[in-house]
């Protein structure tokens, strides 16, 4: 995704890593730091979704082998 | 830094946000704990899922072994409380302390309130001994009072008002007063004697209910009302 310019750009930037709207207090800030916001944001969950992904596979050793494709189909 | 916390980041990443109104901290972290404990559409909720065609054991042993505390921390809430409950029975008090670090307390409230009190009182205990007072302080309001009568006594009292500086909800201070065992109260604040929250501590206790207020600033009180 292209960088968004501007504090009104990174703050739309920020909100959409939110999912709803910014307090109204973070308008104020510079866009760079609305950047790093909605970066660490954006970061976060794809770290999450990719740790998660990899737990499961891990964890799916832990269980009797009858029982992971079932698993595995409810993990998709 | 419980957002950089909560983001993976070095707290003094976010520097920039110390000017900001602690309400509205607040209240973007709220926003970003929505987005990473969402469940819906997510392999959060899919793991979630998952856990309902195993025993509470086997997910004991993915839960420490394969995911670790910040995930589970993250999938706590998103399972049912008596079977989440059961699997931290089995879990040991160190794991269920990182566990509590990366947690969100208000999504696992029921979860909280069908462990066993001494359990709880148990991972405060390792919680105070890893000077984790801001994760003690989010957990206060989500806490039933047995539970938080019992960890409050695992606390030694300059936690206690470590602790109370970092509530999540500053309405909790008088309910955190009221569960403190009798005759603890009129010495509590000694212990924040000569540290670096003693300038900040008769200013917060100020704001407690009287009978509490007066029991815990004693001869202080006056000292208090007139600023």
């Amino acid at each position: 995704m292209p960088r968004a310019s501007g504090s009104a750009g990174a703050l739309a930037r920020l909100e959409e890593a939110l999912g709803a709207p910014a307090p109204a207090a973070f308008a104020a800030l510079p866009g760079e730091r609305l950047e790093h916001l909605a970066d660490a944001l954006t970061q976060a969950r794809r770290r999450q979704a990719h740790e998660l992904g990899q737990a499961g596979e891990r964890g799916l050793r832990f269980v009797p082998r009858l029982l992971r494709g079932p698993l595995r189909k409810v993990l998709g | 830094m419980k957002l950089a916390r909560l983001l993976g980041h070095p707290a003094e990443e976010f520097h920039y946000l110390e000017h900001l109104a602690a309400a509205d901290l607040r209240a973007l972290r709220e926003l970003a704990t929505e987005r990473l404990f969402d469940p819906a559409g997510t392999p959060l909720g899919r793991l979630a899922a998952a856990s309902r065609l195993l025993p509470t054991a086997p997910i004991a042993a993915i839960a420490e072994h394969a995911f670790g505390p910040v995930l589970v921390g993250r999938i706590a809430g998103l399972i049912d409380p008596e079977r989440a409950a059961d699997v931290a029975a089995r879990l040991p008090t160190g794991f269920l302390a990182e566990v509590a670090v990366h947690l969100d307390p208000r999504r696992a409230a029921d979860v909280l309130a069908r462990m066993p009190a001494q359990r709880i009182a148990d991972v405060a205990r390792e919680l105070v001994a890893r000077g984790e007072d801001v994760t003690l302080g989010r957990f206060v309001g989500h806490l039933p009072d047995e539970h938080l009568a019992l960890s409050l006594r695992v606390m030694d009292d300059l936690t206690v008002v470590r602790v109370a500086f970092v509530l999540e909800d500053p309405g909790s201070l008088d309910r955190v007063l009221g569960l403190i065992a009798p005759g603890r109260l009129e010495t509590l604040l000694d212990a924040a004697a000569g540290t670096d929250v003693w300038p900040d501590a008769l200013e917060l206790f100020a704001t407690a209910r009287e009978p509490l207020r007066s029991r815990v600033l004693g001869a202080r009180a006056a000292g208090a009302a007139s600023k």
